[in-house]
């Protein structure tokens, strides 16, 4: 090892670690927080967080799971389903329905911050409803 | 000591006495063969299926002797000894409250479909309705609710879940 160079190996790694540091706290952030509802394509997205931080008071982007028992002392009465709901700024509204486990499992993953992108079709039926997660997202403020 | 020829004799009272007390029940009638017996000169013809007991044997003779009155009187006969066939109606039981719940939902989700406007307080009542429609109705509840909303422009007001 060739100690008259030691010090210029450290000085590359400590400034190797503040560029590291340095590009974690810029990041790609992702400034997009509107909810889209297009209703012919049967398609709609939004992120919790930032639908939420929009400026007016409709943008809305929903789901819920619901397991309940209709009739509790007989058989025949459970029944699971999900809903996502999505407004966008001009208060254009979508819904969609399904009591796909797979889906309903998907709805549960979520967070406050996630991502969510559904499509449906004719009868309102989920036909997909994807989460995504990312560092780019801004958090729920 | 007992003598062999004593022995012998014992044994073979003992064979006749179980000779006598089988042959005896195996001719006695029972009450089973009572009920049959009566039972196949009241019907005009028709196969008598033997019972395995005696109270089902009774039963049937009954229905034999009202369907002969009934005959004998010009009434219809009505064959009820068969018992019905095992229902399969769906578990949920229809009620008239159930009935009534729907017609409920399905005039808050018209009158919103109407002012094309879901607001809060129809979310309220039909969440209060929902949970205790049948699962196949309240499937077509939200089927109906999604093509208001997407096919027909009704706008969804609620601060939450629509529902």
């Amino acid at each position: 090892m060739n100690l008259r160079r030691l010090p210029a190996r450290a000085a590359v790694a400590v400034l190797t670690s503040f560029v590291v540091t340095g590009s974690a706290i810029a990041g790609l952030k992702e400034s997009a927080r509107t909810v889209v509802v297009d209703l012919a394509a049967r398609t709609a997205q939004g992120h919790f967080s930032g639908a939420r931080a929009t400026a007016d008071a409709t943008q809305l982007i929903t789901c819920s799971a619901y397991i309940g028992d209709s009739q509790p002392h007989a058989e025949g009465g459970i029944s699971r389903f999900t809903n996502c709901v999505a407004v966008d700024s001009k208060g254009v509204s979508a819904f969609c329905w399904t009591a796909d486990s797979a889906m309903l499992a998907s709805v549960l993953s979520m967070t406050g911050d996630s991502m969510i992108y559904i499509s449906w079709n004719a009868n309102g039926h989920c036909v997909s409803i994807d989460v995504r997660q990312s560092s780019a997202l801004e958090p729920k403020r | 000591m007992r003598p062999v020829w004593l022995s012998h004799a014992l044994a073979g009272a003992a064979g006749v006495v179980l000779g006598a007390l089988a042959v005896h029940l195996w001719s006695s009638p029972s009450r089973a063969d009572d009920a049959r017996a009566s039972a196949a000169v009241a019907d005009d013809g028709s196969t008598i299926v033997t019972p395995s007991d005696a109270s089902a044997s009774d039963e049937r003779l009954r229905r034999l002797l009202r369907e002969e009155l009934a005959r004998r009187d010009g009434l219809p006969v009505a064959r009820t000894a068969s018992p019905p066939a095992a229902s399969t109606a769906p578990a949920f039981a229809h009620s008239a409250d159930v009935e009534a719940r729907s017609a409920r939902a399905n005039a808050v989700l018209d009158a919103a479909t109407a002012r094309l406007a879901w607001r809060e307080e129809d979310a309220v009542e039909l969440r209060q309705l929902l949970s205790a429609l049948p699962p196949a109705e309240r499937e077509a509840l939200m089927t109906r609710f999604a093509q208001a909303v997407n096919d027909r422009g009704m706008r969804l007001e609620t601060l939450g879940p629509p529902f």
